[in-house]
């Protein structure tokens, strides 16, 4: 999941394959295109921007993250969230997934106080939303898409 | 020195007001001490009116990242198995202490030797001496996880003052974990507390399963005997099926009394039914530990 | 869309499983169509309470790791049982033996077996099973093998189960009854509720564990209610409460013989004693609690 010097924007966050022992890693994704902000949200099924956005986000079943340019979506990714199997912290293994992936934004109901703790420190903008709300809908209020 | 266990399945079944009478009235002609193994919420001394002083912290492993050192190669975050550190990219590895189980993964595999052994505190010893009967409570810090080890710690500590003393009683929390094992093993009598109720026998059954694997000696007490629709029934063919010699406690509006106005009922009311039995438990026990009469 | 209510209590023996199991009966018989999920897994005694098991209708086994050794690889050097800071190691005339009591599978071991002899692999835990009691109301609920603890991911997935079976029983209202303490698996407990009912009793431990329990739920934007049980215990004491603690408090419920007795019987008091003070009690303390759900 990490290996080297950090995140500088270049390559895909390469790791050794899986947490330590039978954890399933959370999924590998490419960084942000040039130029385009990442957004991501807890939502509760795959359905593109369709997605409601979960209650819960450490243990929500599927992550979606949006890249976003100029107002105008430039991809949409939904991915199984392996964190939330994680016997603890699974809060912690997304807001780390999170950091590696580039992301800047987190649009959720609400946060477990170990990843409000993670995105806090590098200062990851998060936007709280009302339950039931539906990513696309939360992007357009948002001001991210137009 | 005898060394006694009194462990129960569930919480409220009466076990330390059992315990602290033991230790009450044993204390009356011996030299007795009294460890409160229930670190996460201690109430021996709510019954001995005592207030006991910290005499000894327990700590707990956690690692220390030493940044100059540190590479950022997130070795240490891949071998967390609880995810308690973070690799903030590009500035440092976070490390989330409430998440740590102090396993040492992290000290092992960093390849620039940047993580030193530093510890927290994780609990405390604390101590009351009332004439014959001394107090040790151990007492885990609020919301600690590491219980198990807050509670090992203090056996530790305890076994090294033991001989001064004719018995030692520990009080032991509901529960099958490490701790509870540790006091087990040190003891020569295992005195499990239940209580007639379906949750009480689940306990039992799951506490004998802990002390047969250990083939210690033990004997049972069946607390609040008499519940309307109780299992005692069950609880003693059980309980004779295993072999296991059992008291009785007889469920009385005494009992009752003396929980609500703090106090054990054998102090409140010696003479009900509760007090007299638990009187001649003790007996029994005298016999049983120290072959008098 | 279901919606679930979170009965906890920051310490325990408060009476949170007599609460939440009252309270699934109340609503069953008010005609709602109600889920019970068990969270306390060390004292799974919420279905004993509604009647013990009629039927169980799922099961499955919860899984952790352990750590086993290949033998015919290890060297007997004793780094393993040196290094295991639980020790689950021990040194013996066959090599090192593993005390699967208190091996946690952090492989601490494994990292430091010079022949790489350890490996990890999978172990059953407990279980988490879904059944109906025999108050008609279905629980999901599980157990724990000897020596195991409660956390975060065995709640989840017992949460989980309960989403599940509540479509399958067209059930909208999901009552849970957390574990005790405020740690991980109470957090797992009310992530995403609705409505956090707080259990405390008149005495200074119970106080604090509510007010910290008021703080997680408020971190997490959850609505908080709160119940005062046992308090004739100390009736000074429950006034203290009751300006301390920041919560509206729906009512205050007596400690009492009958509700030992119903208890023991495996029975609700609303069943066994329907006419008592405290079922009357409890009958005004759940219908606030279905005002403040607008239901």
């Amino acid at each position: 999941m990490v290996t080297s010097m950090g995140w500088s924007g270049r390559g895909y966050g390469r790791g050794r394959g899986g947490m330590w022992g039978y954890q399933a890693p959370m999924p590998q994704i490419p960084p942000p295109p040039s130029g385009s902000i990442r957004i991501v949200a807890p939502v509760d099924f795959s359905n593109g921007l369709n997605s409601p956005i979960s209650m819960r986000t450490g243990r929500a079943p599927y992550i979606a993250v949006v890249d976003v340019s100029g107002g105008k979506i430039v991809n949409v990714n939904i991915v199984q969230n392996a964190a939330a199997m994680a016997p603890r912290g699974a809060g912690v293994q997304l807001g780390q997934w999170i950091l590696n992936i580039g992301a800047s934004i987190v649009i959720a109901v609400s946060l477990g106080p170990n990843i409000d703790m993670v995105l806090r420190q590098v200062g990851v903008r998060v936007e709280l939303v009302p339950p039931g709300t539906i990513l696309g809908d939360a992007l357009a209020k948002l001001g991210f898409v137009k | 020195m005898k060394i006694v266990a009194v462990g129960g399945g569930k919480g409220g079944t009466g076990k330390t007001a059992i315990a602290v009478s033991i230790a009450k009235m044993f204390a009356i002609k011996r030299k007795i001490l009294l460890v409160d193994l229930d670190v996460d919420n201690p109430c021996t001394y709510t019954l001995l009116s005592s207030k006991p002083e910290i005499i000894k912290e327990i700590y707990a492993f956690k690692p220390k990242i030493l940044e100059d050192k540190c590479k950022l190669c997130g070795k240490c975050v891949e071998y967390c198995p609880v995810h308690a550190l973070v690799l903030i990219p590009s500035k440092k590895i976070l490390f989330i202490k409430t998440l740590c189980e102090s396993c040492g993964n992290c000290m092992i595999v960093c390849p620039e030797g940047a993580i030193k052994e530093d510890k927290a505190v994780i609990g405390w010893i604390k101590e009351d001496k009332m004439d014959n009967l001394h107090l040790i409570v151990g007492e885990a810090k609020p919301g600690e996880r590491k219980t198990d080890e807050v509670m090992t710690e203090t056996i530790e500590y305890v076994e090294k003052i033991a001989e001064n003393y004719e018995l030692l009683i520990f009080d032991v929390p509901p529960g099958t974990g490490r701790g509870i094992y540790d006091a087990f093993k040190l003891a020569d009598l295992v005195v499990t507390v239940t209580e007639p109720t379906m949750l009480g026998f689940h306990d039992l059954k799951k506490l004998y399963s802990l002390i047969r694997s250990m083939n210690k000696k033990s004997i049972a007490i069946i607390n609040k005997y008499g519940l309307k629709g109780g299992v005692q029934d069950e609880q003693e063919e059980f309980l004779r099926n295993n072999r296991v010699q059992y008291e009785k406690i007889p469920y009385d509006e005494y009992m009752v009394k003396a929980y609500v106005s703090g106090e054990t009922v054998v102090e409140a009311y010696p003479d009900s039914p509760s007090a007299r039995s638990i009187k001649k438990i003790v007996k029994n026990l005298e016999k049983i530990m120290f072959r008098s009469a | 869309m279901n919606t679930e209510i979170v009965v906890a209590s920051g310490k325990g023996g408060t009476g949170k499983t007599f609460i939440s199991s009252n309270f699934s009966y109340f609503l069953n018989k008010k005609g709602f169509n109600v889920l019970a999920v068990d969270a306390d897994v060390e004292a799974p005694d919420l279905i004993l309470a509604l009647g013990d098991v009629k039927e169980i209708l799922y099961e499955e086994n919860f899984e952790g790791q352990v750590i086993d050794i290949d033998y015919s690889k290890c060297l007997r050097c004793g780094a393993c049982v040196e290094t295991c800071r639980f020790n689950a190691l021990s040194m013996s005339d066959e090599g090192p033996v593993v005390d699967y009591n208190f091996c946690e599978g952090f492989g601490t071991c494994a990292l430091v077996c010079p022949v790489q002899a350890i490996y990890l692999k999978p172990a059953k835990r407990g279980r988490i099973f879904a059944a109906i009691s025999n108050t008609g109301i279905p629980v999901v609920t599980g157990d724990l093998d000897i020596g195991e603890k409660n956390s975060g991911l065995l709640v989840y997935r017992i949460r989980e189960l309960a989403k599940e079976y509540s479509f399958k029983f067209n059930a909208r209202l999901i009552v849970i009854d957390a574990a005790p303490g405020i740690g991980c698996p109470v957090i797992s407990s009310l992530v995403g509720a609705r409505l956090l009912v707080i259990v405390v009793e008149p005495t200074p431990q119970s106080l604090k564990g509510a007010m910290r329990l008021k703080e997680l739920a408020d971190k997490l934007n959850i609505q908080s209610l709160a119940v005062i049980n046992k308090y004739n215990l100390n009736p000074s004491f429950t006034r203290t409460i009751v300006d301390a603690l920041n919560v509206e408090i729906l009512g205050k419920i007596g400690y009492d013989d009958k509700v030992v007795e119903s208890y023991t019987l495996m029975k609700p008091i609303l069943e066994t004693y329907p006419e008592s003070k405290i079922s009357s009690n409890l009958e005004t303390i759940f219908k606030r609690i279905l005002e403040r759900l607008s239901l």
